[in-house]
């Protein structure tokens, strides 16, 4: 592959740069001096080829200075011959196409097709190496150059494979090797799980010498109960002697007196000293009987004083209330009868105003008036209707005066004086009737008024009278007038029987009359029902007290009132005596009370003295006095039993079980006595049992409490589960180790593999480059990856003996020497695959001119089959280049 | 028992064994069924339990999860002797293997007496036929205790067959029972077993591995019999134990494996306990399984990492992961769990994980984040997020590593110089062997072989 045509749009330091219109040839010269861009030109390239990487815009190193889009195409020759241009930018993504043979392909941000068989990684640090690679390197640096050219093929993305190795069995080494140097995590678990199968021995003896114990704990609980037992043996035996035996003879001593009492239920009822009992009773009955006699004197004062009170008084005493109640009573009644006189006389004036009255008006006596007749006639009514009589009775009389003078004058009308004296009259006469409610004053006071207005009336009418209004058709009219009036009247009145005089003046005093009969029959109704209410309530008095007088036996014809006031003194006569009555009374209780007391208790005495001679009398067989001894004789015997019982219960609290340990040593036989040697030896016996329990209890404790210890420690499961666990971790690592030394082992063989693979041909090319630039001086590189040290030598005919690649040999030779290794590795990357392009950057500048020349005579030869590269600051390297063919692309540093 | 019916007896359990993911219950069918009929004829009823393994040595990370582990075993077969008391059994049978071991701790020993004595104050007989860990050894083991009358130990081949009364002392069936002897029993016991006869239920109790049982690879192929024989047998109830995990090999008649009574490691998964067998009517009778164990066992295998960039994230994959195993298995809130949390694939934290001091204190906060009893991380199955598939057609060093793992992988090449010596898992040279486990060693090695070749910060790009 041949780079023909170089186009950079933009490109880190480079805008608009172009390489011309002639195909660039197979041998470049890129002259520039230092920062002109010769590395950025060489990046380019690459970016060409490979694509941009980074491919973010935001990390590219070569986005160009101004912020422009780095872009640029070329154009390459393949080395069928074929051509294709290539055309890259990085905008926010990074884009390419390609176009070849008149197809455009998409390249986005791959790689050429021509140029995947070289990791992009590889071609940027093999196909250029710059002189800083290749001079006044040291050791490490030599090491790490070696390692880059022929180990990882100059892949500088990989760790040194013999580093990693190295790394991984040192880390494998740390965990296991076969020797026991240093430490080792596997060698550290081993010795603790030696540590903890010893451990599990110790807890197999542990649980050898749990169960040990366990069986001499249980052989000493044993023994101990077995030596508590015979020591309770002897301690009983020693007891019962000691201690049984008299508790033994006291009980006896108490049998023999139960037997001496008999049987006790016959003695039950009995007291304990029955002639002292008898005694007692008697006195008793003496004393009882003496306070009788003593309460019976006390009663007889008390008694004089209740009976002072007779029948008479507890009678009214019983109705004190009743009493109470008709002596208040008894004001009201004097009241009501005060008011019916009164009453009855008023009663009487208004029959006889009546009487007078109603013959004056009515045509029959005023009690034949019906009375719902009168109650309805409206007065009011009655006196328009009597006014309008007379009125036109008035006029009546005017017209037919007027017809019958005609003509006269109206000088000769009588005048306005009558009408008005009559009416002033009526007036006053009317004011004293009301003054002083007469009504007869205020019926003649109307009458007198209305005949007054009457004539003024008149008098008034005939002044305005028409003189033409006198003839007698208006008589005629007038008079039909006046009896319609009237007749209205008699209508309004027509249920009364009025007189007709009345009706005669009906516009007199009729209305008032009718009023006046209305008011006197009110008048009338109204107090005969008030002196029928008075004369009732009063009769019902008379009646009470009566009845309340003859049930306190008096007398009730005294009449009510002399009752109430006979009734009032005895009241009070008998609260006064039974006051000093009452505290007798109660006095007299008390001493009844207690005489009834006092007789319980005499008969009581009495029973109990007849019942205990019955039982006495029992005993003796009908002899009293031999029962009394009996009795007396049987009760002692019990009496001392029971002391001796107490004073037993008061010595031993667990008698019962004193009591029953008798009975069973009895049923068994034992022995009541022992001689005093017997006793003695039992004695030491029981203390040497004691010793012996006392140890073995000590014993059984210390062995109970090594026990728990023992219970406590390893288990040979929970020793053994830590050994599991152990060694299942001891396996995890040292499988972990196999597995990382494994690795280890893999990656060196990988390594050795792939030079074995790669170093005979790629030597061969290089000893032949290295030849030819040191001018035979030296014509071998030999590989040496056995040994320790160097792993690349040099030979020569004129050396005895391969010479290490590495100081003090000079920077030239070694330069000579890694360029001839380079330019084998590249003619190897490549084989197969389109050629690459080779950039050199000041390959040559510290070598001699002779084999300058050399170099520049192997570069030619490269040319022919691949293109080259070489950047350099020095024109005359350059001069030098061109003379063996080379074209020069002069960098300008303002670009 | 109708030999006839034997004959064609089916196996029903032919599930697969303990998956990491899954219970064993897949493969019991009282796990879904709990109610098993069994055509038997006459009124007989006990509690089958098997593989007790008391005192055994759990590996659990602290003491107090050991001592807690040690206490539940004893609390498991406590509650088994309370179900039998509580159901009014007749019988407690044990298949085998009710000690870990050859010697019983002494504080297991007063234990397992007590238990015996409560027992037998209930009227209820125990019969226990000795498996590979507790042979009838004279010096240790079951015939060294001094067990009360009610139990009946098969210690050695001879068979022995006890009656089983009721409360009334009426005979209700029989229980014929053989043991191991020793440690390495080679011999099919179940052929020594005489023919039953009588009318009464007649019971096998045997601690053996049938073949062809699912799980039965996890297991010595001690007293080996033949599920055809035990079918043809002529006896109505096949009482089993050695394989742990709960099965009916056989539905008629029932030949059963109760699995052992409480998990022992992260491969007994799943509910362990005791089989309640009601022969109440041979023609029908019925089996269930009850829970009795406080622990239980879980594996769960957490994949796909690429995005557990950071612990939490880490730590809350795995309680998802959690709550979907318990959801699944609906365990109470009293059940304590032993949990393993298996890490599998390309994580980012591959690093940090291979770290012990790291995982100790991630398993640390996962115990109290799940609220287990103890939780184990096992971070050895996972690698870097590295596109190794791209770096093996390299033509470099790193290239070449992969390519060659994968062949050694494949067994295409072996690593030369490989001196077996050097290597500290393996005894013995026979390249086969020394073969087979660099292959494993090497079988997730491809990521960290281009991390490490890459560099620090090759898989944080």
């Amino acid at each position: 592959m041949k780079i023909e045509h170089i186009n950079i749009g933009a490109f880190g330091q480079f805008t608009d740069f172009d390489s011309g219109p002639n195909p660039l040839g197979n041998l470049v010269v890129v002259l520039g001096p230092n920062e002109a861009g010769k590395s950025t030109l060489f990046h380019f390239l690459t970016t060409m080829l490979y694509g941009f990487r980074p491919a973010s815009r935001e990390n590219n190193p070569y986005l160009p200075w101004g912020g422009l889009d780095a872009s640029g195409d070329i154009r390459v020759r393949l080395d069928g011959g074929d051509c294709a241009e290539v055309d890259r930018q990085l905008r926010s993504q990074p884009g390419g196409k390609m176009t070849a043979e008149g197809i455009t392909t998409e390249l986005r941000n791959r790689a050429l097709p021509w140029v995947e068989h070289v990791p992009a990684v590889v071609f940027s640090q093999v196909f250029a190496v710059t002189l800083a690679d290749l001079a006044g390197l040291d050791a490490e640096t030599w090491a790490r150059i070696q390692d880059r050219l022929l180990g990882a093929m100059g892949a500088s993305d990989l760790r040194p494979s013999r580093t990693v190795a190295h790394d991984l069995e040192q880390e494998a080494g740390a965990l296991w090797r076969p020797h026991k140097r240093g430490n080792q995590r596997v060698r550290e678990l081993r010795e603790d799980i030696r540590t903890l199968r010893a451990r599990r021995r110790e807890a197999v003896e542990a649980d050898r010498g749990l169960r040990h114990i366990v069986g001499d704990l249980e052989r000493t609980r044993t023994a101990l109960a077995a030596a508590r037992e015979e020591r309770e043996r002897e301690r009983v035996a020693v007891e019962r002697v000691q201690t049984l035996a008299p508790i033994r003879d006291q009980l006896r001593r108490i049998a023999t007196l139960r037997e001496e009492g008999g049987d006790r239920d016959r003695l039950s009822e009995l007291p304990a000293s029955p002639r002292v009992r008898l005694e007692e009773l008697d006195a008793i009955t003496a004393d009882v009987t003496a306070q009788a006699h003593r309460l019976s004197t006390e009663a007889i004062e008390p008694r004089a004083a209740a009976s002072s009170a007779d029948e008479g008084v507890r009678r009214i005493l019983d109705r004190t209330e009743d009493v109470r109640a008709l002596l208040a009573r008894g004001a009201r009644a004097t009241a009501d009868r005060a008011q019916s006189a009164s009453t009855a006389l008023d009663l009487a004036e208004t029959e006889l105003q009546l009487e007078q009255h109603g013959a004056a008006i009515l045509e029959v006596p005023w009690q034949e008036v019906p009375r719902g007749a009168l109650a309805t006639v409206s007065i009011p009514e009655l006196r328009s209707a009597a006014r309008a009589a007379r009125i036109a009775e008035d006029d009546r009389r005017i017209i037919e005066l007027a017809a019958d003078q005609t003509p006269q004058t109206v000088s000769s009308r009588p005048g306005l004086w009558p009408g008005l004296v009559a009416a002033l009259l009526g007036v006053t006469l009317f004011a004293a009737g009301w003054a002083f409610a007469n009504t007869l004053l205020l019926a003649a006071g109307a009458a007198v008024t209305s005949i007054g207005i009457t004539l003024i009336i008149q008098a008034q009418s005939g002044a305005r009278r028409d003189p033409q209004s006198t003839m007698n058709p208006g008589v005629e009219e007038a008079a039909g007038r006046e009896a319609q009036a009237r007749d209205h009247v008699r209508t309004l009145t027509r249920d009364l029987p009025l007189s007709e005089a009345v009706y005669e003046d009906a516009g007199g005093t009729l209305a008032a009359d009718v009023e006046r009969l209305q008011s006197l029959v009110r008048d009338h109704e109204r107090r005969r029902v008030k002196l029928s209410e008075s004369e009732e309530r009063t009769t019902r008095f008379d009646q009470d007290a009566a009845l309340l007088a003859s049930a306190l036996h008096q007398d009730p014809g005294l009449g009510s009132d002399a009752l109430v006031r006979l009734l009032d003194t005895e009241l009070r006569r008998a609260e006064r005596l039974m006051g000093a009555v009452t505290p007798a009374e109660r006095e007299l209780s008390r001493l009844q009370r207690d005489q009834e007391r006092l007789a319980g208790d005499i008969a009581r005495a009495g029973a109990q003295r007849s019942d205990l001679v019955r039982r006495l009398t029992a005993l003796g067989e009908g002899d009293l006095e031999r029962g009394l001894v009996t009795a007396e004789s049987a009760l002692q015997a019990h009496l001392r039993a029971d002391q001796l019982e107490a004073e037993l219960e008061r010595a031993h609290a667990n008698i019962e079980d004193v009591r029953q340990r008798i009975l069973s040593a009895e049923e068994a036989g034992e022995a009541w006595t022992l001689s005093d040697d017997d006793l003695a030896h039992r004695r030491t016996t029981i203390e040497r049992l004691g010793e012996e329990i006392e140890a073995a209890a000590a014993q059984a404790e210390a062995l109970d409490h090594e026990m728990r210890h023992m219970s406590g420690l390893d288990t040979v499961d929970s020793v053994d589960g830590e050994l599991e666990a152990l060694t299942e971790t001891e396996k995890q690592l040292v499988r972990e180790r196999d597995r990382r030394w494994v690795m280890a082992h893999l990656v060196r063989e990988a390594d050795r593999r792939f030079r074995d693979e790669h170093q005979p041909d790629l030597v061969r090319r290089a000893s032949d480059y290295l030849k030819h630039l040191t001018g035979d001086r030296y014509d071998r590189i030999v590989v040496d990856e056995v040994t320790d040290g160097d792993i690349f030598h040099v030979s020569g005919p004129g050396l005895t003996k391969p010479v290490a690649l590495a100081p003090p040999i000079s920077t030239g030779t070694l330069e000579q020497a890694y360029l001839s290794l380079r330019l084998a590795i590249v003619d190897h990357l490549d084989q197969g695959g389109e050629r690459l392009p080779l950039f050199l950057d000041e390959a040559f500048v510290n070598w001699d001119a002779e084999r300058r020349n050399r170099g520049l005579e192997v570069l030619g030869s490269i040319a022919r089959r691949r293109q080259v590269f070489v950047f350099t600051c020095h024109p005359d390297v350059a001069a030098e280049l061109k003379d063996v063919g080379a074209e020069v692309l002069e960098l300008d540093p303002r670009t | 028992m109708n030999p006839q019916k034997g004959q064609s007896a089916k196996v029903a359990a032919l599930g697969g064994v303990d998956s990491m993911t899954h219970d064993n219950n897949s493969v019991c069918p009282f796990a879904n069924s709990p109610t098993l009929l069994i055509p038997v004829a006459s009124p007989m009823r006990f509690v089958h339990v098997a593989d007790v393994h008391l005192d055994t040595s759990f590996s659990g990370r602290s003491p107090a999860v050991r001592r807690r582990l040690r206490d539940a075993s004893r609390e498991a077969f406590r509650k088994s002797v309370d179900l039998a008391i509580r159901e009014d059994v007749h019988a407690l049978l044990i298949a085998g293997d009710l000690f870990d071991g050859d010697r019983l701790s002494f504080t297991t020993e007063r234990f397992l007496l007590e238990q015996a004595r409560r027992l037998e104050a209930h009227g209820i007989t125990v019969v226990y036929a000795t498996g590979n860990h507790d042979p009838g050894s004279p010096i240790s083991g079951p015939r060294s205790l001094e067990w009360p009358s009610n139990v009946h130990v098969a210690w050695d081949d001879t068979p022995r067959r006890i009656q089983v009364d009721d409360h009334e002392g009426r005979p209700v069936g029989y229980v014929t029972a053989i043991g191991h002897s020793n440690d390495r029993e080679k011999r099919d016991l179940s052929r020594l077993l005489p023919r039953p006869e009588g009318q009464l239920p007649e019971v096998a109790l045997l601690h053996t591995q049938v073949h062809s049982t699912p799980g039965a690879e996890d297991h010595h192929p001690y007293a080996p019999s033949e599920l055809s024989y035990l079918v043809r047998s002529g006896y109505d109830y096949w009482a089993l134990g050695h394989v742990h995990i709960r099965q009916e090999l056989s539905v008629d008649p029932p030949v059963v494996y109760a699995g052992s009574l409480m998990g022992r490691t992260h491969t007994d998964t799943g509910p362990r306990g005791a089989l309640l067998v009601d022969v109440s009517d041979r023609d029908s009778a019925a089996a269930s399984f009850r829970p009795v164990s406080p622990v239980r066992w879980a594996t769960i295998l957490v994949d796909h990492l690429e995005d557990a960039t950071t612990l939490d994230r880490l730590e809350r994959r795995v309680e998802v992961a959690w709550r979907a195993l318990r959801d699944a298995q609906a365990a109470g809130p009293e059940l304590e769990w032993m949990v393993r949390v298996q890490l599998v694939g390309p994580c980012p934290l591959w690093r940090e994980l291979r770290a012990e001091e790291n995982l100790r204190v991630l398993e640390h906060e996962l115990t109290g984040l799940l609220g287990a009893l103890d939780v184990a991380l096992m971070a050895d199955r996972i690698h870097p997020v590295i596109p190794v598939g791209e770096h093996r057609v390299r033509a470099d060093v790193l290239g070449a590593s992969l390519r060659l793992a994968e062949a050694v992988r494949r067994g295409e090449t072996r690593l030369a110089d490989l001196d077996p010596d050097a290597l500290a898992g393996i005894a013995g040279k026979d390249p086969a062997l020394v073969d087979a486990y660099v292959r494993e060693l090497l079988e997730d090695a491809d990521g960290e072989i281009a991390a490490r070749l890459l560099g620090p910060d090759s898989d944080r790009s």
